[in-house]
């Protein structure tokens, strides 16, 4: 007890307050510097997302606007403001006919319902549209479904029909060169009688197949090299299948 | 009471007993394909005519016959179909007992295409009856009332060219014909009512009918009780949505069961002419990577 250093010396020192007082000043200096770093890169990297969110979005209306341009037009092209407002994302679109395969699927189709195969290019225009010249051949599931398939074609002036019903077999060849049709056949309407059908399928067309529709794939992008994609499918409007019906009732059709 | 208890069951089967036709003429469809989702009974004389017929026999340019589809277990169609006739099979070859066909919700009917149809105008005063002298372009038009009667000073109501859609959200009574002037033309009246054509209407031919396009009611398509033959050309949908049981009201009848009295006839033009708005838009759309 006698060797000891009196603890009051050292609590009383004024080296001892000084340097207690660095230190409190050090510390808080390292904490207001690191919270001040943390905020600022906070603030940094909040800048750098809300940028990215923003041009994201302009990537994607524009990748939008060029989806819009290519389905109006049916042409591939660039969508972009002129002028240009800077920070203004544009588009690069591509159109391709649809089908762009050797095959397609007409997908699922209600009984009572239809689906129709375009046989000329100009489906505005059917009276003047060039006419397809070759095969096609439609296959479908389920294959014991019976299938009404309906012929139209022009003869002379006028729209005719020509029907066929198929109630055994999953699928069927048309010739443009078939009795009657005669290489004037404007669409092929498709129809289930008794059961509903999972797929139709289409294939064995050459080359001069008319278009069914368009693939638009549009790209939009920033200048900053933000990029967005959209791809579109989009078969050419139908009419419901309940309009092929020249009567139809809910309930009785009699003479009464 | 055992005499009591045997009256009651022969008025309950008898009441069960579906309704058959009390007319002598009866109705056909030329070149058509015809759809019930009950029964079918066209009321065909001794079974010795074709329920749909082929131009062969129409004398009219529109092709096969049709395909009859209805879940009726003993449906009166005659000889059925014509054109299968002719390629070597039965006429009834078409006629199949599908069943009745699914609708979704209210899909093709008044209110449907009156949500759908939002370019729509009120239809103005003097348009479809008065003097009819205010005809408008074509366009969506839409009366909201009880009962409307299209009703013309002159022997057609005069459409101009062009593509014309009429909602009634009641019963409409069709006086004056409706006729297209060219193939691509197309008029559509969509009632929330009945759709009924009286026995006043001036009388159609094959060459002059009563009506052309689209006709859909959401309760029943009458034809009144006249003596006179109507041709009507086009598509023609009834829903019953009052379920009284029957969608069509067939009671034209001059006593000769020889004559078909309604004619209903394909028009296969109206296909390519269909309203856009009308039709059914199929896209699918994805996002994919850059």
């Amino acid at each position: 007890m006698g060797g000891g250093v009196p603890l009051t010396r050292f609590m009383h020192s004024p080296y001892t307050e000084s340097g207690q007082a660095a230190l409190i000043v050090v510390l808080a200096s390292v904490v207001i510097l690191t919270l001040g770093i943390g905020a600022v890169a906070r603030s940094t990297v909040d800048i750098r997302l809300s940028a990215q969110t923003h041009e994201a979005a302009a990537a994607f209306a524009a990748a939008e606007a060029g989806i819009e341009s290519g389905l109006l037009n049916k042409t591939s092209g660039t969508w972009q403001l002129t002028p240009t407002p800077p920070g203004i994302a544009s588009a690069i679109y591509t159109v391709t006919g649809l089908p762009d395969l050797s095959s397609y699927d007409l997908g699922s189709v209600r009984r009572g319902d239809a689906k129709t195969v375009w046989l000329i290019n100009d489906v505005a225009s059917p009276f003047t549209s060039t006419h397809y010249v070759g095969d096609v051949t439609v296959e479908w599931d389920p294959d014991t479904a019976e299938m009404e398939a309906i012929t139209y074609y022009i003869s002379g002036s006028e729209v005719m029909v020509s029907r066929t019903v198929i109630d055994s077999g999953d699928q069927i060849t048309f010739n443009s060169g078939d009795s009657p049709i005669d290489d004037q056949w404007i669409a092929l309407r498709l129809k289930p009688i008794m059961e509903d059908m999972t797929n139709i399928t289409i294939s064995d067309y050459n080359g001069s197949f008319p278009v069914q529709g368009y693939r638009v794939e549009s790209n939009g992008y920033t200048s900053s090299g933000i990029n967005r994609r959209i791809v579109v499918h989009k078969w050419h409007d139908d009419v419901p299948g309940i309009f092929d019906f020249t009567i139809m009732g809910n309930s009785r059709l009699i003479k009464s | 009471m055992k005499w009591s208890l045997g009256i009651a069951v022969v008025c309950i089967i008898t009441l069960a007993l579906p309704l058959r036709p009390l007319y002598a003429d009866w109705f056909h469809v030329i070149s058509g394909d015809v759809h019930t989702n009950t029964l079918l009974d066209s009321n065909i004389p001794g079974n010795s005519e074709y329920f749909s017929i082929s131009d062969n026999s129409s004398g009219l340019s529109i092709g096969d016959s049709g395909v009859i589809t209805h879940d009726d277990a003993s449906p009166d169609v005659g000889d059925g179909s014509e054109t299968p006739d002719i390629n070597g099979g039965s006429g009834d070859d078409w006629v199949f007992q599908s069943g009745s066909y699914p609708r979704t919700g209210n899909q093709y009917g008044y209110s449907y295409y009156f949500n759908l149809l939002t370019n729509r105008v009120p239809l103005p005063d003097n348009m479809l009856s008065g003097t009819c002298a205010n005809m408008q372009s074509p366009g969506v038009y839409y009366q909201n009332t009880n009962s409307f009667t299209i009703d013309c000073p002159f022997p057609r109501v005069p459409l101009q060219q062009g593509k014309y859609t009429f909602l009634f959200s009641g019963d409409v009574t069709i006086r004056s014909h409706m006729q297209l002037q060219n193939q691509d033309d197309f008029v559509t009246v969509i009632a929330g009512g009945n759709i009924i054509i009286p026995d006043s209407m001036d009388p159609s031919t094959i060459n002059d009918p009563a009506l052309q396009g689209l006709y859909i009611a959401d309760r029943q398509f009458q034809t009144g009780n006249g003596n006179d033959d109507v041709y009507m050309e086009g598509i023609f949908i009834a829903w019953d949505s009052a379920n009284t049981g029957q969608s069509f009201v067939l009671r034209r009848d001059d006593g000769n069961p020889d004559d078909a009295k309604e004619i209903f006839v394909h028009r296969p033009e109206l296909l390519f002419s269909f309203p856009p708005e009308l039709k059914r838009s199929n896209v699918s759309w994805e996002e994919v990577s850059p």
